[in-house]
């Protein structure tokens, strides 16, 4: 009969450990039997004082006391065990004679969890037992919940509150804060705080904007969730995050609110540095790229929408990258950093950091977007929300660049970091951001096609010339391979005689039907690099010529081709010369290198030695446009040079400005001093070449002895020179008509790839004879 | 009140079941064990409670006679158990008038249990 409840706790459970105390030993017995067959594990203890030495050394999971003991009763021994370490919410269950009143409260007050009528009725015990059993571990189980809930929260600086509101009022009465939600205060668990003592921690108007808020919510019955910051008070500088749901009372009205606090301080900084890192150029500080396009749109709905006009500037350092490649990238940097200081002086430079979560508000708004931001390398923008027209541009950008004229200090060494700036305007320039900025980025490219330091607003010809010289650049890369670069000879004379001392050689493009000119070309083949190949092919075509006029008509002087100086920078320059001659098996002589005056002085120092392994192995050294760079005599003294060649400015003057024939007879007369050979180029009329030979100019070259031509049509000229020539009476060919040709190579210097035979030989002269 | 206690049997036979399902098999004399402890605690609670009468000690009779209430209810004497019952029951609601009668059944209600688990233990019964 009672077997069937034997299986009431699950096998698999552990025995529950009961303590059994009562005084006699029948009853001790009897109870220790029933239960021992219930399940449990049973220690008996004969009175209060043996009960209380066992829980001395071991804690049960049950007690069961008999209430009326000899010496200590069961109520006393309850009182006692619960004093005792681990034992305060071990369950304890009186047994009790008579289920009276009086002993029932007594047991409770003695620290009883329950009660029990003595019977003989074991299966009730043993199930009362149970049950007890049960929900002492639920309770144990939501006491270390609470435990864990608490610290939870405490780590995560988190606590709890509650608040009453007093009916219609609005505003918290009673506010409950838990010990941790007190620590998230900065109070102590003893502390109480009501909701005035946290208004104080903040300044007026955090408190108004925080009173006028929760009024709203409790207005609407909303639940709270906002980011409440502390100014003042012990958790000065700390936001808090409270997150609320309203509690309704028995009529559904809404009686308070119930939820957390969080001091979520380091998540704001944290989201704040992602922010900056998002947003920020981290050298400069400045708005980064995505952060200007950002406030850019954002200033363009706004200017769309109040029509008004605004506008992007473009700026771009000069020759930035030569600092940064000559003086190290943290140089580069320092510099960055400068300028960026200056520049964001010269706008309303707002450093808020926008991104989508802020909402553009008010009419006014647009003009906190004003800033200078770095797009990266050394490339500026400056963005200007509002502007009456491209005077206020302009004018910016000239503040800029009166910013930068100040020198920059910078590994102590001074620099003038100038910049081109190119300036876009809505709505003339472009109607999205993409097709400002890029407007912009052609006008400063135009900028620093005039010269640089310079600002340029922006025209749609820019954009055209822009894109033609795209296509030209793109053409370009293709002409050598497509044989579409030949070589001019132009003749250079000794003009006592007549006779042909050599040939300069430019470069000319024949891209299609039209006949490119050099300085259409030749400055963007320095700026891409492709005038490397260019010269590489213009000495293998100088070689292959000047074999050709070798076997045709016995040519045995030198072409020159014309050198930028970074070729001079070049190691291999001598091999170079050296593969070009050697299949046609020309000695070196026959090329000479014309380099120009300014990139002579320029590089010196690492062009020197170059200068001299040519000069060993016999290719001779001409200098170009010379007159109107700054040689210093002293290096022109030690200098392995053969010739100079004066600047057609002066030979252009001659005869009109009396200062020309005097640099003139300078140079000639330093030239003879220091040995060299000395050419006047552009000579045009018979005029400069009689002036030229009254001051003693032994070599000329120009129309009016011949203009560039194809390596074909020497031998023909050489045939005509020699008798239309030199008498020192012969007329000049008309000016005009010289001016007129196309493949003039009056232009000073843009053609870098040009030959001159000059030679101080006089073989092919004796053998054509005067 | 004593009424029912006088006809009934000195040992109930459905207490001695209970007691003997704590046993069913019966393997371990758990039956005995209980019958012989009840008898010296029986032997105990008489002494003392005749030594309390003899000495005017209410409260020490009531602490035997409540002793051996339960104990005497758990084995099947319930005659006995009443008597025990009745004695505290009187110094409790201190009517010490009536505790020399009750003191004398008390006496004859023992004198019997004890007859009876001494015939039951000897029968083999346990």
């Amino acid at each position: 009969m009672m077997g069937s409840n034997a299986s009431a706790l699950p096998l698999t459970e552990e025995r529950p450990k009961v303590l059994l105390v009562d005084d006699d030993d029948v009853n001790l017995m009897l109870v220790a039997a029933a239960l021992t067959q219930h399940g449990f594990d049973v220690t008996q203890a004969n009175n209060g004082d043996e009960a209380l030495r066992i829980l001395g050394g071991w804690i049960p999971d049950l007690v069961v006391l008999d209430a009326r003991m000899p010496g200590l009763d069961g109520f006393e021994t309850c009182e006692e065990l619960r004093n005792m370490y681990g034992l305060e919410n071990v369950p304890v269950l009186m047994l009790t004679g008579l289920a009276d009143e009086a002993s029932i409260q007594r047991a409770y007050d003695a620290g009883a969890t329950d009660f029990f009528v003595k019977s003989n009725q074991w299966s009730l015990l043993a199930g009362r037992l149970r049950y007890m059993l049960r929900s002492a571990r639920t309770q144990q189980e939501l006491i270390r919940s609470r435990a864990k809930l608490a610290r939870a929260q405490d780590l995560a600086r988190m606590g709890s509150f509650e608040w009453w509101q007093q009916p219609g009022h609005g505003l918290p009465a009673g506010l409950e804060l838990s010990e941790e939600a007190l620590r998230v205060f900065g109070s102590g668990p003893d502390d109480r705080l009501s909701f005035r003592d946290l208004l104080r921690m903040m300044t007026r108007d955090e408190r108004h904007s925080l009173v006028r808020g929760v009024r709203q919510i409790v207005r609407q019955v909303f639940g709270i969730a906002m980011d409440v910051p502390l100014s003042r008070g012990v958790k000065r500088n700390r936001i808090i995050h409270v997150e609320g749901e309203p509690e309704f009372g028995e009529y559904g009205q809404c009686i308070g609110y119930t939820g957390i606090v969080q001091d979520v301080t380091e998540r704001h900084q944290a989201e704040d540095s992602i922010r900056k890192l998002a947003n920020k150029d981290p050298l400069t500080q400045l708005p980064n790229r995505r952060q200007l396009h950002w406030r850019a749109e954002r200033a363009l709905e706004q200017a769309r929408r109040m029509g008004h006009q605004m506008a992007v500037l473009m700026i771009d350092l000069d020759r930035f990258k030569k600092i940064n490649d000559t003086l190290g990238h943290s140089a580069g940097d320092e510099l960055l950093l400068s300028v960026s200081m200056r520049l964001r002086s010269c706008v309303r430079h707002s450093d808020q950091i926008f991104d989508g979560t802020v909402e553009a508000v008010g009419a006014r708004f647009h003009r906190a977007l004003e800033a200078v931001g770095r797009l990266g390398g050394d490339e500026f923008v400056a963005l200007l929300p509002e502007v009456a027209g491209e005077a206020d541009a302009q004018a910016v950008a000239q503040r800029i660049l009166e910013a930068l004229r100040e020198p920059v200090y910078v590994a102590d060494q001074e620099f003038f970091a100038t910049a081109s700036i190119g300036i876009a305007l809505y709505p003339r320039d472009g109607q999205t951001v993409a097709d400002l900025m890029r407007n912009a980025d052609v006008a400063m490219y135009a900028a620093k096609d005039r010269g640089r330091n310079d600002a340029m607003t922006y025209s749609p010809n820019l954009a055209v010339r822009d894109r033609e010289k795209l296509e030209l650049e793109t053409a370009l890369h293709k002409a050598i391979e497509r044989n579409e670069l030949v070589l001019y000879y132009q003749p250079k004379v000794e003009a006592q005689t007549g006779r042909l001392v050599g040939v300069e050689a430019l470069m000319r493009w024949r891209r299609g039907e039209t006949l490119v000119p050099p300085n259409e070309f030749i400055p963007m083949a320095e700026e891409t690099g492709l005038i490397v190949p260019l010269s590489e092919w213009a000495l293998r075509e100088a070689a292959r010529q000047a074999r050709e006029w070798q076997l045709g008509f016995g040519f045995s002087e030198s072409i020159a081709v014309n050198m930028p100086s970074r070729m001079f920078l070049r190691h291999d320059l001598v091999e170079l010369i050296h593969a070009s001659v050697s299949p046609y098996g020309i000695p070196h002589r026959m090329l000479l290198l014309e380099i120009t005056e300014s990139s002579l002085m320029k590089d010196l120092q690492s062009i020197l030695p170059t200068l001299r392994r040519l000069n060993e192995v016999g290719v001779q050294i001409s200098v170009d446009d010379f007159g109107t760079g700054y040689s210093s005599l002293q290096y022109l003294t030690e200098l392995p040079i053969s010739e100079l060649k004066i600047d057609r400015s002066f030979v252009n003057k001659l005869g009109r400005e009396p200062k020309a024939s005097e640099v003139i007879h300078l140079i000639i007369s330093l030239a003879q001093a220091l040995n060299l050979r000395v050419v006047a180029e552009g000579v045009e009329t018979s005029a400069q070449m009689n002036l030229l030979r009254s001051l003693q100019c032994r070599l000329m070259q120009g129309y009016l002895i011949g203009r560039p031509m194809p390596g074909p049509d020497l031998p023909a000229w050489l045939r005509a020179h020699a008798t239309v020539m030199p008498g020192p009476t012969l007329d000049a060919l008309p000016v005009a008509q010289a001016q007129m040709d196309l493949e003039a190579d009056t232009g000073p210097v843009t053609a870098p790839v040009e030959i001159e035979a000059a030679s101080g030989e006089a073989t092919a002269a004796s053998r054509r004879g005067p | 009140m004593l009424d029912a206690g006088d006809n009934a049997p000195v040992l109930d036979s459905a207490s001695l079941d209970q007691l003997r399902a704590l046993d069913p098999q019966g393997s371990s004399g758990f039956v005995k064990r209980v019958l012989d402890t009840f008898l010296r605690s029986l032997q105990n609670q008489r002494d003392a409670v005749a030594a309390a009468h003899a000495a005017g000690d209410l409260r020490a009779l009531s602490h035997a006679a409540h002793a051996l209430k339960s104990a005497s209810a758990s084995v099947g004497a319930l005659p006995l158990s009443r008597l025990c019952a009745a004695l505290e029951e009187a110094v409790r609601l201190d009517q010490p008038e009536r505790v020399p009668a009750l003191a004398l059944k008390f006496d004859a209600a023992a004198v019997a249990a004890d007859a009876a688990v001494r015939a039951l233990l000897e029968g083999g019964a346990a």
